[in-house]
């Protein structure tokens, strides 16, 4: 069937095939000759999981526990499982996944085709590092088991891959002690985004997880505040509902972030966190995923949709950095509505998210001002030897991706190695020029 | 409670395996697809701690009674849910291939009606439900459908009889017309009126339980749908495209 899909940030709307099987011989039998590319809950800010040409294949169906052994903390699940129900499951054992991203409703599948980070990326690392095997289906090879020690290049692939390895059937985690029920929650005023990054350097490993907001619609740009998270023991009663950001939004949504109201509704922000008591207990979910019951944010920025950059900083660069993004903002037409900062460390490879440095996320409304801002920024993040995060920001160019990601040709080679018919495609990889 | 459930690996047999598992009952789930039966059983094993039984079979080519008796296991059935159907519209419609045919009708029809003949026994013991589900494709014959709505219809004319059989008698025998769901089935089809989750339909079929109702639209309105086509005269009726 024919359905029209949209990424998170509303930049990529396409009319494309979809396919949404529910037994395993819909899958193994499925198109033989065209381009397919797996699709989980579909809350990629970009086009990840449709266009291209590409038949979508729903995988949300597939979405059962298959072995679970809390002795060796291994369990198996099929790709399509969100983590909210796999952590809700999870949460009565005791167990955790250890990297997890912001949203309850987004599938272990996505999570590995976008490598994604937790809030605790320092301690934790990648998505990667919490896999133990994992089943991969692809048309010309059939099902094959990737693991670091079976066919450990296609599993380097394929986490961080897009999905443009195949179809991600199930996967084996390790999963992590957690008999803390609650998070402590502290809030640390910062009066800019170099005293941000300080403050994460001093007082980052005092914490659980730790993360940043700050303001840079209003004056002094970047004051905030870091959101430092303590496991508790106490219990709380956990509401597990969550916003359905895929929601319909309707025909005309106008925008209610703008240049103008977001010092305002910032403030608001500000002054609601503020006022909060330090070391309030939080349930844990709302801790792990705070965008589940913050599906109004998105729809803030109207049918137009908004922009998120993300980008990961080298600890050296990271001063200058800020220094020249604050005299471009100077300069701009645009405001940047939301700006947050979290501590990194690891080594890039392929086109994973990755590497030692601070990753500072901007978002801004879909203007014309807000592209020519963007664009700006990308010299200056290329400038600093900077990436920014190609499952977040919808408008990033193939020679950006290349200017930044040293390994995309690597990925290429590779890609078409192990796919020559390039059967597996999508939007964001024919923009990104894979 | 020990129910069996025949179509249990996709759309409401799923669903109603999923609902059956959380309110603790011991499952006996039947489909042909050993791998997703596999998962499922799992699934409901480690996720509601039940007690879950498989049986792999195809009832385009299994004998029923051999199933049934696999089933049945010389244990107790309380409880049997025969969901299996097959349709394919976009063939159904006019002259079709003989095995087509044939297989249409032997999985929405005989070898339903042969499963049903075979766990009467049992539920008559146990006291317990025979649920056969239908279509609303049987409210009036037309030209798309055909094999489907014929087959249903007779499964239906074959639970009517068993109605007036046990009218006074130990078990409880129910019968649905179920309205367009959410399911593989009209995947990608646009439906004229609105399909309802098979999870809905499930928590009908499971609240009814037990208890001596009769022939159900699910959902209800579709009743009315059903005495307005019926009440339509034949030169309208022939002219629409449904």
């Amino acid at each position: 069937m024919k359905k029209k899909f949209s990424s998170l940030d509303r930049q990529t709307t396409e009319i494309c095939d979809y396919q949404r099987p529910d037994r395993y011989r819909d899958i193994l039998s499925i198109d033989k000759c065209g381009h397919l590319i797996p699709r989980g809950s579909g809350l990629s800010y970009v086009a990840a999981s449709f266009g291209g040409g590409a038949i979508s294949v729903g995988m949300d169906k597939f979405n059962r526990i298959l072995s679970f052994d809390p002795s060796t903390k291994l369990i198996k699940v099929e790709a399509g499982i969100t983590v909210g129900n796999l952590q809700k499951f999870l949460f009565c054992y005791g167990l955790t996944i250890a990297v997890q991203p912001g949203h309850p409703n987004i599938t272990i599948g996505g999570c590995i085709a976008c490598d994604v980070h937790g809030k605790n990326q320092t301690k934790e690392g990648l998505f990667d590092s919490v896999i133990d095997s994992l089943t991969l289906f692809h048309p010309s090879h059939g099902e094959i088991i990737l693991s670091r020690q079976h066919n450990a290049d296609i599993f380097e692939l394929t986490c961080g891959g897009y999905g443009l390895t195949g179809i991600i059937l199930d996967v084996t985690l390790r999963l992590s002690d957690q008999s803390q029920k609650s998070v402590r929650q502290y809030l640390i005023p910062v009066a800019g985004l170099l005293e941000t990054r300080d403050a994460i350097a001093d007082q980052g490993d005092a914490y659980d997880f730790v993360y940043s907001w700050n303001d840079l619609a209003s004056q002094p740009m970047g004051r905030g505040f870091l959101v430092g998270g303590k496991l508790d023991q106490e219990e709380m009663l956990t509401d597990w509902s969550f916003s359905d950001l895929n929601k319909n939004q309707p025909f005309f949504h106008p925008s209610i972030f703008r240049r103008e109201t977001a010092p305002i509704i910032n403030a608001y922000y500000n002054w609601n966190m503020r006022r909060k008591k330090n070391g309030l207990l939080t349930p844990i979910f709302e801790f792990t995923y705070p965008a589940a019951k913050l599906g109004f944010y998105f729809s803030l920025y109207g049918s137009r949709g908004f922009i998120e950059h993300q980008v990961l900083i080298p600890e050296h660069a990271y001063k200058s950095w800020i220094f020249e993004l604050l005299k471009i903002l100077k300069n701009s037409n645009e405001t940047i509505t939301l700006a947050s900062v979290k501590a990194f460390e690891g080594k890039s490879n392929l086109l994973r998210y990755n590497g030692t440095g601070y990753s500072v996320s901007l978002d801004m409304p879909a203007t014309p001002a807000a592209l020519n801002l963007l664009n700006e920024i990308d010299s200056l993040d290329c400038d600093h030897g900077a990436i920014a995060n190609i499952y977040k920001d919808s408008r990033l160019t193939d020679k950006v991706v290349a200017r930044q990601y040293r390994n995309l040709d690597v990925f290429k080679q590779r890609i078409a190695c192990w796919d020559p018919m390039r059967r597996f495609t999508s939007s964001l990889a024919k923009r990104i020029g894979i | 409670m020990r129910v069996v459930v025949i179509g249990a690996s996709a759309g409401l047999g799923l669903e109603l395996s999923n609902q059956l598992a959380q309110l603790g009952h011991d499952l006996v789930l039947v489909a042909s697809d050993a791998r997703d039966l596999r998962a499922i059983a799992a699934n409901l094993s480690i996720t509601c701690a039940a007690n879950i039984t498989t049986i792999v079979a195809d009832l385009n080519m299994c004998d029923p009674k051999i199933l049934a008796d696999q089933c049945i296991n010389s244990q107790a059935v309380d409880a049997v849910f025969l969901i299996a159907g097959l349709s394919n519209i976009s063939i159904d419609n006019g002259v079709v291939d003989n095995e087509f045919l044939m297989k249409i009708i032997k999985v929405n029809f005989t070898s339903l009606m042969s499963l049903a003949n075979a766990f009467l026994p049992s539920i008559e013991k146990s006291r317990g439900d025979l649920v056969g589900i239908g279509s609303v494709a049987s409210i009036r014959p037309r030209k798309k459908n055909i094999i489907y709505s014929a087959s249903k219809t007779g499964l239906e004319f074959y639970f009517d009889s068993l109605r007036h059989l046990y009218a006074f008698g130990s078990c409880k025998i129910r019968f649905y017309r179920v309205g367009f769901m959410k399911t593989s089935m009209i995947f990608g089809q646009r439906t004229i009126f609105p399909a309802l989750p098979p999870s809905s339909v499930a928590r009908v079929l499971i609240q009814d339980l037990g208890k001596s109702k009769y022939t159900r639209y699910l959902p209800g309105w579709w009743l009315f749908v059903a005495i307005l086509m019926r009440m339509l005269p034949w030169f309208i009726y022939k002219r629409l495209n449904i």
